[in-house]
């Protein structure tokens, strides 16, 4: 057979199969002139890109199979088929199955005209139609057979190249009148399912024709379980060829044989379960709620749900009941579980039964778990996973306890806060700072903000040679505004704009950027004067809260949080927030009588306890925090034993809030 | 009681080239993502999935659920779509604006949301996905995947859009996998991205001390 004779059966293939394409799909041709290149009108890129890779397939295919089987090519009914150009399918011929000769395609036996009692298979000459059509069943003199969907394609050399463009040998265009452009502008085109795919080659004919089915001629029975291949709910499709399909167009039709409509299987599987449970609670739902029944009802090959059983794995807890309708019941545990769907025909007796891969969601508080930091050990900034301090005093109590978040546990990270706390000469001095969570030193940045805050106001502003004069003015009458802010801004503030020169002389260190060190900080110093009356000053920067709170009174707040628009923005120790401005906005001092606590909490307990900005400054949201706490930790006296109650109590459950968790409270004496 | 809720948006491309292995993939990555995300605590209590395919039109597959609530029916593609991204982007700019919710002092805000894309082309409406890329990075996205799927994607226009660019070599399972995967490691832990430093020095700029506060003057 020569190569002649070769390319110009391929044509006529190639021929063929456009002629068909286009009288089913209406495609419209430019023809700019017998044996010119001919074009196919569209504005659609996928489209033309689906029709290139089908002529390419289509090409490919009947050009390698020709070379395999020129034999063939020999035969009586073949030629016919070919040279026929009548666009009718000839079906007297068929190809012996090559699934029964894996080796090559050699050994298969040169067709004979007699009609293959085996396996039907379709003729070469209808591949064409095949792939043009799209259709995964062919009607052959014998029974219907399946067929594979895409080819795999051995190697080509060479492939003829095809670009889209129809060079020579086109098709007669529809149009009789043989104009070069169709009369009204560009038309759009309906092309075949696009759903071809370029396939990969095979290393041989054998392996396509292998991956049919021999003799599998039935409808797929929908009682077949599903094939999930993964973990997950299906996978689309249940005994689904391995190769895509290449499934005809349900809207399709002008096809001039019948195309059948997907079997049932061939319908991706939507999910039953509309509703999922959730381990650890009550799940009661009528099974209309719970199921999606006609999807149910499909699977089941169209059985009637009212004789429905339903199968759950032992022990999960979950049943229906029948009489009822109704799925009820307590999951004891979360995951994914098989449940067995059985229907029973009521005339026939038939029972239909499915699976489906049912997914129980776990109870995210039993998902947490905790891993010591202990892997930081070491490294700058690593403190204990949580920490009580106490300093009790002739005028009050200052308790603070700090405790990572779950979130840092469940990776095993250190705690990003930090506190400090002291009395030093009738000053009690809180101060607790939270490291940015994005920030990857930032627990160093809030260790060393608070040490060096907490080191400044002991060590400095409690020393300082102006004492006197000081407690002077704080002890008068009537002590005016602007010494009250000096002071302030000179304890508290200073203190603050030392923490920042901590943290950038920190930053100082090789490969560090001071941003990689942000904390907020919240300073509060108060002390108690000879009338009773008690002086508070404070710094903030970040969110958080600074409070006084009194019973039956409104908390009095030392600044508002800083937050941005969404969750977890905030304002961190910066240049500007220590500059004289910065000081000005952020120092607040206080002269109070009586209170029940100064508090000061970072986001971690502030969010989950008050929420919004509008509840932290509302009276009754602050009286729900005391007693809560109150409840918890008191009576103080015992301060070793109240310590570690504040501890526990900042273990409190809160979803959706696994930040780091800091409290300080200063307690008066002598208040209930 | 009202929690934070950390909204994740999925983007996914259902045009014509994504019929068959790619899509089934993509069914499967979904799947195995939201079994891992069903595992993880955090997701758990405060993800909210939302999914949007865009071919030919602009789809919401999947308004914005909570996870524990999440059912998803297979995605499918429409026989020939085009690739409009531009659109898509559009859909998801308003969707942003309407279901995000801000901090304000009487509501919790949400995280900042996380944006997903997975595109195998190029987009048909250039003109709209450029005109678009600006403003999707104004919505608010604590992070931006962009997922260039297959030989035919080019990561460098997702690049104009998001320094997160994921290039998928091929359209194998194992890829999407991989790329689903991705998406729920980016949602879990450290997903809820740099807390935004709002106002205050310019950021780019070395941070200097300032001018040292006064000393006390206690007698003034």
């Amino acid at each position: 057979m020569s190569d002649a004779k070769i390319d110009e059966d391929l044509k006529a293939i190639v021929r063929r199969a456009l002629e068909k394409m286009t009288k089913e799909h209406n495609l419209v041709w430019n023809a700019t002139g017998p044996g010119k290149v001919q074009q196919i009108l569209s504005e659609d890129e996928e489209v033309i890109k689906k029709f290139t890779q089908l002529m390419s397939l289509l090409a490919s295919m009947t050009s390698a199979l020709l070379r395999s089987r020129s034999d063939l090519l020999r035969s009586p009914p073949l030629t016919a088929a070919l040279g026929s150009g009548t666009g009718e399918p000839v079906h007297t011929q068929q190809l012996r199955p090559a699934a029964h000769h894996p080796a090559s395609l050699q050994s298969v036996p040169a067709a004979s005209s007699e009609p293959n009692t085996s396996v039907g298979t379709p003729s070469v000459a209808s591949i064409g139609d095949l792939l043009v059509s799209g259709t995964d069943r062919v009607a052959t003199n014998q029974e219907a057979v399946e067929c594979p969907t895409t080819f795999e394609l051995p190697e080509m050399t060479p492939a003829p190249m095809l670009d889209g463009r129809v060079h020579s040998h086109a098709p007669n265009p529809p149009i009789t009148d043989g104009s070069s452009f169709p009369p009204s502008g560009v038309q759009s085109i309906t092309v075949p399912p696009s759903n071809v795919n370029i396939p990969k080659p095979a290393s041989s004919i054998q392996q396509v024709l292998e991956a049919r089915n021999p003799g599998s001629t039935s409808q797929v029975s929908p009682s077949v379980s599903p094939q999930p291949r993964h973990q997950g709910r299906g996978d689309g499709f249940t005994n689904k060829p391995s190769l895509d399909s290449l499934a005809a167009s349900s809207s399709h039709t002008k096809t001039s044989y019948q195309k059948p409509s997907p079997p049932p299987s061939m319908i991706p599987n939507k999910p039953i379960f509309k509703v999922l449970p959730m381990q650890g609670k009550e799940y009661s739902l009528p099974l209309a709620d719970a199921i999606d029944c006609t999807e149910l009802k499909r699977r089941l090959g169209g059985a009637d749900l009212s004789r429905l059983e339903i199968r759950f794995p032992e022990g999960l807890g979950l049943d229906y009941h029948l009489d009822s309708r109704k799925i009820k019941g307590t999951p004891k545990q979360g995951g994914e579980f098989e449940v067995e769907f059985t229907s029973l025909d009521r005339e026939s007796g038939k029972q239909q039964r499915i699976q489906e891969k049912l997914q129980v969601n776990p109870d995210p508080e039993s998902l947490w778990i905790n891993t010591p930091s202990d892997g930081f050990k070491g490294t700058p900034g690593w403190k204990e996973d949580q920490d009580t301090q106490k300093r009790p005093g002739p005028q009050g109590t200052i308790l603070a306890a700090r405790i990572r978040g779950k979130s840092h546990a469940h990776v095993g990270s250190p705690c990003d806060d930090d506190m400090f706390i002291e009395i030093q000469d009738g000053w009690h001095i809180l101060i607790v700072a939270d490291g940015a969570g994005s920030a990857k030193l930032s627990r160093l940045g809030s260790q060393l903000a608070v040490q060096r805050a907490g080191k400044y106001l002991v060590d400095e502003f409690a020393k300082s040679p102006q004492m006197a004069a000081i407690l002077q003015a704080l002890e008068s009458e009537n002590p005016k505004p602007e010494t009250l802010k000096s002071i302030s801004q000179g304890s508290v503030g200073t203190a603050a704009y030392k923490a920042f020169g901590a943290i950038l002389e920190a930053a100082k260190v090789d490969g560090r950027n001071h941003k990689d060190l942000s904390t907020t900080l919240l300073v509060a110093m108060a002390r108690q004067l000879s009338s009773g009356r008690w002086f508070v000053c404070t710094f903030w920067i970040g969110d958080g809260a600074l409070a006084l709170y009194q019973k039956g009174q409104g908390p009095i707040l030392f600044g508002t949080p800083d937050s941005g628009e969404y969750s977890g923005q905030t304002r961190f120790l910066d240049s500007e927030s220590v500059s004289p401005a910065g000081l000005e906005a952020r120092t607040r001092f206080q002269f109070v009588d009586g209170f029940d606590a100064l508090v000061l909490m970072t986001d971690g307990v502030s969010d989950p306890k008050f929420e919004t900005e509008a509840r932290l400054i509302d009276r009754s949201a602050w009286d729900e925090f005391w007693t809560d706490l109150d409840h918890e930790v008191a009576p103080y006296d015992d301060v070793e034993a109240a310590s570690k109650r504040l501890l526990t109590y900042l273990g409190f459950r809160s979803p959706g809030n696994h930040d780091d968790r800091t409290i300080a409270i200063l307690r008066p004496k002598g208040v209930n | 009681m009202s929690q934070r809720r950390l909204p994740v948006y999925l983007l996914l491309d259902t045009s014509g080239s994504m019929i068959g292995e790619p899509i089934e993939a993509v069914n499967v990555g979904l799947q195995t993502m939201l079994s891992a995300l069903r595992t993880d605590p955090m997701a758990l209590e405060a993800a909210y999935l939302s999914l949007v395919t865009f071919d030919s039109t602009v789809q919401e597959i999947l308004p914005l659920t909570p996870l524990d609530e999440v059912v998803l029916p297979p995605i499918e593609c429409p026989k020939s779509g085009a690739t409009m991204l531009g659109a898509a982007l559009a859909r998801i700019e308003e969707k942003v604006a309407a279901e995000v919710r801000k901090t304000t002092p009487d509501q919790k805000g949400d995280w900042r949301p996380l944006l997903f894309l997975l595109t195998d082309g190029k987009a048909s409406d250039s003109a709209a996905w450029q005109r678009m890329i600006p403003r999707i990075k104004a919505c608010g996205f604590s992070r931006i995947v962009a997922c260039a799927a297959g030989p035919k994607a080019d990561p460098d226009v997702l690049r104009a859009l998001t320094d997160d660019v994921v290039v998928l070599a091929t359209m194998h399972r194992s890829e999407f996998t991989r790329f689903f995967r991705l998406v729920s490691s980016t949602v879990t832990l450290g997903s809820r991205g740099p807390a935004l430093l709002v106002g205050g020095t310019d950021q780019d700029e070395p941070e200097e001390l300032p001018e040292p506060p006064e000393e006390i003057n206690p007698f003034i």
